[in-house]
Order: C-alpha cells, then structure tokens, then sequence
C-alpha cells in the first residue's frame, strides 16, 4: 500500500461524568453503571429536572492550572494523563515537532454567561473573565503545559469536532508537519448549550436511551478526552508502549440540513466507507462499532440505516456508550475513540446502557449488556449538527507487524 | 388594533428575522416546505414565539397535530384563539 | 509543508473587505460613553449579505462567507464539483458569536421559555462551514477552524493537504469574522481597542503613528484551491503556510525569536530572501506591536536590501483572520506581478513580484508566515 507513516495512540487521558482516570470510566461499562444525574452546576427552571452528564468534583481543584474556564480545567487534566501514560514526560524529545490539535465547542460559555448575565442584570460590565471565553484557550494551555510548539489549532464542528480532531493529528503526522500530536476534544455544560439543545426538543427527560423502542432524546454531558498520537517509527524508536493502532479515518459532510442528519444515513455511510479504504480494511473486519447513538428520533435510525448499508447482514457488535456520561459535544469523538481503544485492550464490548428493548424500526441488535469479545478491529462514529460526519478504525497494536 | 393573524404575521417575521414583509405573508400560504420555505428548527422557533407572545403553549398533546397547527397563518391564528379561549 | 515543490494551486480568491474608514457606533452606556470605532462593512457591504431570493436569515458571518465563496467562484473557470470531492475548510474566531448571544439574551430577559432554538444551531461554530456546504452542495470533508489569530492559517493548512494527498480535487478555504458589540466590549474592556476615529496607520512614521491599541474590523475571503500542478494557470500557487502559538500566556514578544520564525518559515520553504518581490505585513498600528514589526522588516530588509514591504491593515481593521483578507491581496500581487494599489508600501520598490511572504504577529503571540508563488 502507501508509505505513508503509520499513526499509533500511545497514551490517553480521560474525564467524564463517570469519573477522572480510564480505570473509572472502564469500571463503569464493566458495571453498567450511568454517570448521569442532576444538574448542580448552575440553576435551571426548565432544564433543572434533566439529567445530565456531569463531572463530578471541581475541574478547578484539580487540573493545577492556575485560571481559566471549566473547559480549559477539564482539557488540562486529561491532557496531563496522556502525556504520563504516554512516557514522554521528561523525555527528551523536540517539543517544536509536537503539536496540540483539540476539538471544542463551549470553551468559556459559561464566562459569557455570567458577563450578560451581569451586564443586563445589573447594568455592569465585569472584564473578570472576557479573555477566557475563548474555545482555542484549551489547546493553548496543554500547549503551554508542555512547550509544544509545533502546530497547534481548535477544530470546531460541533459533536463530530473529536473525531476530526484525532484525524488532523493523523494528517499532521502523515505530512511530517508533527512528531507528537496531542489530538482530542473538550466540552463544559452551561446555559446555552442545554438551553439550546432542549429549545429544540432534543433532550430526554429521563436519559438517553440509545437506538431504544422508548428513547426521547440525548442527555447532555461534559468532560474530555485526549490521545497522544506518534507514527510508528517515533514510537518505536524511543521505546513507547502503543495502544493502538489508528489505522484509518472518514469525514463528509451531509449537505442536507443544519441540524438534522441525512435520514438515509448517506453522508455516515460514506464517512465509514473511506475510514475503510483508508484502513485498507473490508468491512468484514470490523469486530465492533462504537456507535455515535445519542437516543434522539433522528439521530438513530439514520445511524442504523447507514451501518446496514455498509455491513448488509454481516452487521459487527454495535454499542453506543452514551448514557453513560451523555453527548459529551466535542469530547464526544475523543471520549469514545478512548472507550473504543479500552475495548479493544481489555477484550471486550462496553454495553449499549439505557437499552431495553430495540426499536422495531431500527435494524440493529446493539449489544445491551457487557460482554467478554475476541477484537481485533473496531470503528467509533460521531455525527454533528451541520451533517458533519467523522468514522475512525482502531486495531490491536500486533496488526502493525502483521501487515508490514 | 391589529387583527391576531396580522400580529401574529409580524411576530413571524421578526423572530425569524424574514426577509419579507408581514403584509407579503398571505393567511392561507403554506409555512413550511413551500411558499416560505421553513423547516423543523422554524417550527420550534414558533412555538418558542408563540409562547413568548401569544402565551400559548404547544404541548405534547398537541404532537399530533403539529403539521396542522403550524401549516398557515390561519391555523396558527385559529390555534392561539382555541387556547386563549379556553383560559380561565 | 514540505519544502520542495508547491502546497496547492490557488485557482480562486475574492475579498469581502469592510468600509475604508472606520464607522463610528454609540458605546454601550454600562461599558463607556462616546463611540467606538470600527472598520465595519458599508451600506454596499451591508446590502450585499441579503441576496434578494432568499427570505430566511442568514446570521452575518455565514452571509459573508456565501458572498466571498460566490465572488470568488464567478472569477473560477473550473468551478469546484457539488458532492464529495469538494472540501470546505473554514477559519473563524468570531463565528456567528452574535446568533449566540441574540440566543443568550433572550434567555436572561424572556426566561427559560424566551430560548430560541434557531439562534442556537447557528451559534454552533460550524454553522458557517455547514452553510456554504448546504449552499453550494458540497460534501467533501467540512472543518472549522477557531484558533484566534491561527484560524486562517490552519483552514489554508488543511485545505491544502487534502488537495495533495487526494483527498479532494477541491478546497474551498474561507477566512471569515463578523464583528459584534461584545468583541467591541471585549477589546475596549481589556485595552486592546483604540477610541480613536482616525484609521489605521500601520507602521507609518511620525504623529500618525503614535497611539496604543488598534481598530477592530470584520470581513471575508475564499479562495479555491487545487492540487499542485492540476491547474495550467493558477491564479498563484501556495508553497507554504505556518502558524504557531506562544508557549505562555502574555509573552514578552522578542525582534529576535521573531525573525527566527520567519527565516526557519523561509528555510522551510526552501525560498532564499532575495527571491521574493514583498513581504506584506499584518501590522496593526498599534505602537508597541508596530515596534516589533518595524524591527523585524528592518532585520529582514538586511538580508535582502531590494524587498518591498506593505502593511494592508488600513484597509481591514484588526481581527483574527484579517490574515486571510491579506492573503487575498498576496494572490493578487503574484496574479498581476505588481503591488494592488490599496497596499501601502512603506519601503522598497517592488519590481516583478513573483514570491510574496506573508508574516503575521498577534499581541497575544500567535505568528504565521505564507508564502505565494506565481
């Protein structure tokens, strides 16, 4: 095939509302046990009453960054736990080459909250906080963190933002522009975004329920995710336990409709097909697919539609994690590509939680409950508002001296 | 003071922020799909309107008849007059 | 980028630039009296984001996003294909902050219930990528970049390296910021913004120059880019864009680390000083930032006494991606081979402009070179 650098996840950091350190967050899929809960971060009259995926303890406390937003707090610390799983920390290696490339949505939304919340309340203009709204200061501060001076940037396309951001690392790398990228996502809740998603009827009142008969929606959640991403030849060069291999990568775009995704499934369908080719991989070799699946009437059946069409009758294992920490926005991509990386490590398929019976108009038979799996090669989805698609494949780290 | 269906034409137009006069909004033209062309987030922007304007609420009662609801001007103004009617 | 041969062929470009002199607005009163300048777009501007078949809104950075995609197609001969082999990357700082905040107020004044759904979707910062895909019919790969003052620069990267590994026949890269009040109150708020009428006078010498802070603006640019060697004859070819972030927060900008910078871009590039025609700058007319430019061409101009220098803020006003509207201007220089004449030169005579080196410095410490070839 191409002799293009092949990408390997050597480290990941993790937070969410099922707790701080993959081992929590695996714990959880192994007990099927939810993170979401009642909303405490701010009050909410309509809203109040949902639940929510939120992070448990201050993000503030425990980050060791001095300021910023509950975004940049969340970033940081799962930043500083993939760049400790990954071994470089105290390493020497050229920190120019190495790159921060964080996909976010909210960054500072709640600063913002507060200054018109003040200035059209109390006719003041407080500047407290007004130079940490912005979604890019997250990159900077892991950056900073670090001395990461290569390229660095904040990919924003809303829920699909993680995945794409793990696949510009893959580019970065590929065009020799990084030799470390931390690639991710983060996102806080706050007013706006449960306000706005519910404003458009979207948010269920009792939890999501992925690809279920009864399902009323997605739950909002936060929290971060990031990977450490190297080619092989770095990684192996400096000694670097691999995780995983990234084996390949999709992004298309529906076209069809700000917020709704093409019912067909069309633009997903192809975002998988090319993470495939990319993988230079049939279909038939996917073991298991972390499914996007954020419980709303639209989101799931096109999902389904669009798997079906890619796996005919040979559909793999399909689970979407969602409710056990919600939509977690631009995290999402990130988050799941971690869970995804989990299962393949731990040799199992994390359960489609909130599942209780299938809806009969969806063609899925998603896996409802944790089970031990023999996997080799797995997918993880995400879907945003504005059709963006993104579709990545993740294999075992012996699949690289298998297919050298 | 203006008929409901003419304010409820210039509450359509200002909340949606229409290129188009309220006057150019015929009571009987289809909303959405044709003649104004609005689509599924317009229809929450509506009930958002509605209830902030009008002080009616679509509920999930009503889910079933959305369409119907939110079809004309006409229906629309027929729908508020049903509900405001039947406040105490 | 790799250092032998061109990052992509540019086949298209257009600017959506603001009014030439800044427009004066009322202060909001719990911030400040008097007005505030900007550079804002004029009534033609305006009229322009509000196509005469189009009922539904359009939140304003999209709107100009459309219209600088569209000039910039009327002048492509091989337009981009709808489907999938047209990718669309966008670079925004501000997105459509304004739908966002149109959203949040009538949270705060209505309640709960006053949450208009449509102004959140739109405050979602891919809503203006989204549009231009939904508008023109592209479905290749759809990526918003919000990185303040790298915005730009990482859409330009991106779009350039899907066109040369094949992952899009076509990139269309747009730079775009639509300025709101609460930019406005930001920039006041922590002294970045000047209350001065007067325009921009970047670098220029004497009393004009004298003053802290600079003028915020707004505006657009797209251009259409194709893999390398694609196109017979490209508008200008890219041959490298480079954009890097400080590694603190308020960095102490240093002539030195930032002639660095431009020399490794240079470098990099494989491009010697003396191969190219003009160095256009993103100077700002803020003193202290004008500072560091001035020593910086000083110091660039040694290496090669013949380049020509233009700063082109005057014509923008300050604001994340105003690097793109200067991008556009670099492409027209190389298109034409001579300096568009809104540029300002503030030294050297440029004779047959065939390479321009672009070089940007934000205060807070993000800098970016590019480079156009002919």
């Amino acid at each position: 095939m191409s002799s293009r650098p092949r990408v390997v996840v050597t480290g990941m950091g993790i937070v969410s509302a099922v707790g701080w350190t993959l081992d929590d967050t695996w714990q959880a899929m192994v007990q099927g046990r939810s993170g979401l809960g009642t909303l405490t971060l701010f009050e909410s009259q309509r809203c109040g009453k949902l639940p929510v995926g939120e992070v448990a303890g201050d993000p503030a406390l425990r980050s060791g960054l001095d300021g910023g937003s509950r975004s940049d707090h969340l970033a940081v610390w799962a930043a500083k736990q993939a760049f400790a799983d990954c071994g470089l920390d105290g390493s020497d290696f050229a920190r120019e080459r190495g790159s921060v490339v964080l996909g976010a949505l909210t960054g500072g939304m709640l600063f913002t909250e507060e200054f018109f919340l003040r200035l059209l309340r109390e006719d003041r203009a407080d500047a407290s906080h007004l130079a940490e709204r912005a979604c890019c200061n997250a990159a900077d501060r892991v950056a900073e963190i670090f001395g990461l001076g290569g390229f660095r940037t904040t990919l924003s396309n809303a829920c699909a933002s993680g995945g794409a951001a793990l696949s510009l690392g893959c580019d970065l790398i590929e065009a020799g522009e990084a030799d470390v990228v931390l690639a991710g996502g983060v996102d806080s809740l706050g007013r706006i975004v449960l306000n706005g998603f519910n404003s458009l009827m979207l948010v269920s009142p009792d939890g999501c329920r992925p690809f279920d008969a009864g399902r009323k929606g997605m739950s909002v959640g936060e929290g971060a995710g990031v990977l450490v991403l190297e080619s092989e030849a770095h990684a192996r060069a400096r000694g670097a336990r691999v995780r995983a291999w990234l084996a390949g990568r999709g992004n298309t775009c529906d076209a069809h409709h700000v917020s709704a995704p093409e019912p067909e499934g069309r633009g997903l369908y192809e975002a998988m097909r090319l993470a495939l080719a990319d993988a230079d991989l049939a279909a038939a070799a996917i073991d298991y697919i972390n499914a996007h699946g954020t419980g709303t009437m639209d989101n799931d059946p096109a999902e389904a539609k669009a798997l079906r069409a890619l796996f005919g009758d040979a559909l793999p294992a399909v689970s979407s994690t969602k409710r056990f920490f919600g939509h977690t926005l631009a995290a999402a991509g990130a988050i799941e590509a971690i869970v995804t990386v989990l299962a393949l490590e731990r040799q199992a398929i994390p359960p489609n939680l909130g599942l209780r019976s299938v809806d009969a108009k969806i063609p899925l038979a998603p896996v409802a409950e944790y089970r031990p799996a023999k996997l080799a090669v797995a997918m993880s989805t995400s879907l945003g508002f504005g059709g963006n698609n993104s579709a990545l494949v993740l294999r075992r780290p012996e699949a690289l001296g298998e297919s050298a | 003071m203006a008929s409901l269906e003419q304010q409820i034409k210039e509450k359509l137009v200002s909340s949606l922020g229409l290129k188009i006069a309220p006057e150019a909004i015929d009571d009987n033209m289809p909303l959405f799909v044709d003649g104004l062309g609005l689509d599924s987030v317009d229809a929450l922007e509506i009930a958002a309107m509605l209830s902030v304007h009008f002080n009616v609420e679509l509920t999930e009662q009503d889910s079933g008849r959305h369409r119907e609801i939110l079809a004309s001007v006409h229906s629309l103004a027929d729908f508020v007059r049903e509900r405001q009617a039947a406040k105490p | 980028m790799t250092a032998k041969g061109y990052a992509a062929d540019i086949v298209a470009a257009s600017a959506l630039r603001p009014g030439s002199t800044p427009l004066l607005r009322p202060a909001p009163a719990a911030v400040a009296q008097g007005e505030w300048p900007a550079y804002r777009l004029d009534a033609a501007g305006e009229r322009s984001l509000s196509p005469p078949d189009r009922i539904k809104r359009l939140g304003r950075g999209q709107a100009m996003a459309i219209v600088a995609v569209k000039r910039a197609l009327d002048g492509c001969t091989a337009s981009p294909a709808r489907g999938s082999s047209t990718a669309v990357s966008v670079g925004t700082a501000w997105a459509e902050e304004g739908d966002e905040i149109t959203f949040l107020e009538n949270l705060i004044k209505l309640g709960e219930k006053g949450a208009k759904p449509a102004f959140f979707v739109n405050s979602v910062k891919n809503a203006l990528a989204s549009q231009l895909a939904l508008t023109f019919g592209y479905q290749g790969e759809n990526q918003t970049f919000a990185h303040d003052a790298l915005s730009f620069e990482s859409a330009l990267w991106q779009g350039a390296h899907l066109v040369r590994v094949g992952r899009a026949a076509h990139a269309v890269v747009c730079g775009v910021d639509a300025l709101i009040e609460l930019h406005e109150m930001q920039g006041h708020l922590l002294g970045f913004f000047a209350t001065r009428p007067a325009p921009l006078a970047p670098l220029a010498a004497g009393p004009a120059s004298v003053g802290q802070g600079t003028i915020p603006g707004e505006g657009a640019a797209a251009f259409v880019l194709t893999p390398p060697g694609a196109t017979a004859a490209p508008l200008a070819r890219l041959v490298s864009v480079r954009g890097r972030g400080p590694l603190q927060r308020a960095p102490a900008l240093a002539v030195r680390d930032e002639l660095a910078f431009v020399e490794q871009g240079l470098r990099e590039a494989s491009v010697e000083p003396d191969e190219l025609g003009l160095l256009l700058v993103g100077a700002n007319g803020d003193s202290a930032l004008d500072a560091v430019y001035a020593e910086v061409v000083q110091g660039l101009r040694a290496r090669a006494p013949g380049l020509a220098v233009g700063v082109y803020r005057h014509l923008t006003g300050d604001f994340p991606t105003a690097s793109a509207l200067g991008f556009e201007l670099a492409v027209r220089a190389v298109a034409s081979r001579t300096v568009p004449s809104e540029v300002r030169r503030v030294a050297g005579s440029p004779a047959n402009i065939e390479r321009v080196l672009l070089y940007h410095l934000a205060s807070a410490g993000y800098h970016s070179t590019a480079i156009v070839s002919a």
